[in-house]
């Protein structure tokens, strides 16, 4: 079994980002999440964002953090969202055992995301096995334009870690979201501004060269479809009923990501999770 | 004026950011009674915050917040938390592009947003430079949302830091028209949640990133142009302007002749009114030696500012 919790009482914590999201882009996600963990989940919003998403977390004991400073950044928010995540983190000193960061609109729960982890005290997920930096376009372009050419090369050939979700005690997430931020400085994050290409993901550039550069000492690389199925350029993997996605082995991962990414499993998980019926319909006809 | 952001922001759209505020509270089940002392005490050492904490603390035993920084020193958080002040974590602040007098703002509206019918009342206040002498929510006048005028005879167009702000942010017309206008500091502001936050937002719609960017390293303290703008256009519909020396004595431009004081280090104003809140003591060094005297530093191994952790 996974992590010793730092203390008796310490509870993990799911937090992730639903910044300009509307509720219907974060249902699933928390849907399948509450279906299986009742425990504290956060993600990340602002005031401009509905009232129904905030209406909608609440409902589902979620709690919204607001983080509107993100509108007085250059970066994107899926770089800057650690800034507000090391905040949250760093003012609950051993509040939480073990923390999961999360992408959200790509991503639903097929059991509790803390249950039957991995051992170690910082998890990142490989994505599909085979698939190398050299293959991807945007990772490639992600490490060039914040790391250079040089090392670029070096890190051409190694396996893909996907950012969208890492695991881990409260401790080696703060230290791994430190370490992130120290390559997103400010200043880089405004030179990125006039770069061309993928605008966002940068994050993930600075976690595989952190996790390649052993200067994550603390992290495990978790193949995929272990503990997390990254299913985006995965081709064969099992519908099973009640919307779930197994492996070709058929593995049930508690957490899958990227199935937006193929319209046949979007499907398969939209259609487990339909949308609660309303007096009315977007198109104002009673459903 | 043309909203700097392009749009009026949803925000601002009162009557349907209140319904939800109050439809999460409810759902919260949150108490109402709480007051909140909420400041910023980024990049200061203990030395720089102990006078405000303890003061704050002979008077007040209720919730304040201080917004700091991973960089800052560990003693001053642990400092603050002996003293029940939540250190509220602000590294955000790094990567914005904005001056932390006016960054702030912008923690404290997520933190009231975060905090639905939790609070009554809220202080949004400076800490360098106050002092209290009395409970701040304590017969405070009435009002929704209290803000404090400077000295009295004092104008906008008398202060060339103020000028400038409007100048900077408002250009030469607006300039004129508020030059003659008595200068409202935004170093203490008051009210209830609802107002407070109301007014950040009005606060933020005249600072977005583009119009802050460039003044990034002009002089510091913009939010009191942007605060002055709001109120003498009667845009801030809640606010009640509050003289100087009823219930913050702002002390920095009266004349040391006119400010009293007790041998147990207390402000008194012309009238003999011992006000809760004393800001810009530290304009006058008579007036910083004398509240030193009354808030000596406690006995510990080193006197004075605390060194930074290694």
């Amino acid at each position: 079994m996974a992590m010793t919790p730092n203390s008796d009482t310490a509870e993990n914590l799911v937090l992730g980002t639903a910044f300009g999201y509307t509720a219907e882009q974060v249902r699933i996600f928390v849907e399948s999440l509450r279906r299986y963990y009742s425990g504290p989940v956060m993600l990340l919003v602002n005031s401009r964002d509905s009232t129904g998403l905030l209406a909608y977390l609440a409902s589902q004991r979620v709690t919204p953090v607001f983080y509107d400073c993100a509108l007085w950044m250059d970066g994107h928010i899926s770089v800057t969202r650690y800034i507000r995540y090391g905040e949250v983190l760093r003012a609950a000193p051993g509040r939480y055992a073990r923390v999961l960061l999360t992408d959200v609109r790509d991503v639903f729960f097929q059991a509790d995301p803390f249950r039957n982890a991995p051992e170690g005290e910082l998890l990142c997920y490989l994505e599909v096995e085979g698939r190398i930096v050299a293959h991807c376009p945007a990772n490639t372009q992600w490490i060039q334009q914040i790391f250079g050419t040089e090392e670029l090369l070096k890190m051409a050939q190694r396996d893909i870690s996907c950012s969208g979700t890492t695991f881990g005690t409260a401790e080696a997430i703060l230290d791994y979201i430190d370490k992130m931020l120290a390559y997103a400085t400010p200043e880089m994050l405004t030179s990125l501004r006039e770069c061309s290409g993928h605008r966002h993901g940068h994050d993930q550039g600075i976690h595989n060269y952190l996790l390649r550069n052993g200067m994550l000492p603390k992290a495990r690389t978790v193949p995929n479809g272990v503990h997390v199925f990254t299913v985006g350029l995965v081709s064969k993997v099992q519908l099973a009923p009640g919307g779930q996605i197994l492996t070709q082995e058929g593995v049930l991962c508690p957490i899958v990501h990227q199935y937006t990414y193929q319209l046949h499993m979007h499907h398969h998980v939209c259609a487990a999770y339909p949308p609660p019926l309303r007096a009315k319909s977007k198109t104002g006809g009673v459903r | 004026m043309l909203s700097p952001w392009g749009i009026w922001p949803s925000a601002l759209k009162l009557g349907r950011f209140h319904a939800i505020v109050r439809k999460i509270a409810m759902a919260q089940n949150s108490p109402t009674s709480n007051t909140l002392v909420l400041g910023t005490a980024f990049d200061y050492t203990i030395a720089q915050v102990r006078i405000f904490v303890e003061s704050l603390r002979r008077y007040y035993p209720g919730e304040a917040m201080l917004l700091v920084n991973s960089r800052d020193s560990d003693e001053l958080v642990d400092y603050l938390s002996a003293n029940s002040i939540t250190p509220v974590y602000f590294d955000s602040a790094r990567w914005m592009v904005a001056q932390i007098e006016m960054a702030r703002y912008i923690r404290y509206g997520e933190l009231l947003r975060g905090a639905p019918g939790r609070y009554s009342q809220v202080l949004l206040t400076d800490v360098v430079d106050v002092v209290f002498q009395g409970h701040p929510f304590h017969n405070a006048p009435e009002g929704d949302l209290l803000c404090f005028l400077e000295v009295a005879g004092r104008s906008i167009g008398d202060c060339v830091i103020n000028s400038r702000w409007i100048l900077e942010l408002f250009g030469e017309q607006e300039f004129q028209k508020l030059r003659k206008h008595g200068i409202i500091c935004s170093g203490t502001t008051m009210g209830t949640p609802e107002a407070i936050i109301d007014y950040i937002d009005r606060l933020l719609y005249y600072a977005p990133p583009q119009i802050l960017a460039p003044l990034q390293k002009a002089r510091r303290g913009h939010d009191q142009g942007i605060h002055n703008y709001l109120l003498r256009n009667g845009l801030l519909p809640f606010a009640r302007l509050i003289p100087n020396g009823v219930h913050v004595f702002t002390v920095g431009s009266v004349e040391d002749h006119d400010i009293g004081t007790t041998t147990d280090g207390q402000m008194l104003t012309q009238e003999g009114v011992l006000c809760p809140i004393v800001h810009q003591y530290t304009y006058k060094q008579h007036l910083t030696n004398l509240v030193r005297a009354a808030y000596p530093p406690a006995l510990r191994g080193k006197a004075g500012s605390m060194p930074a952790a290694p």
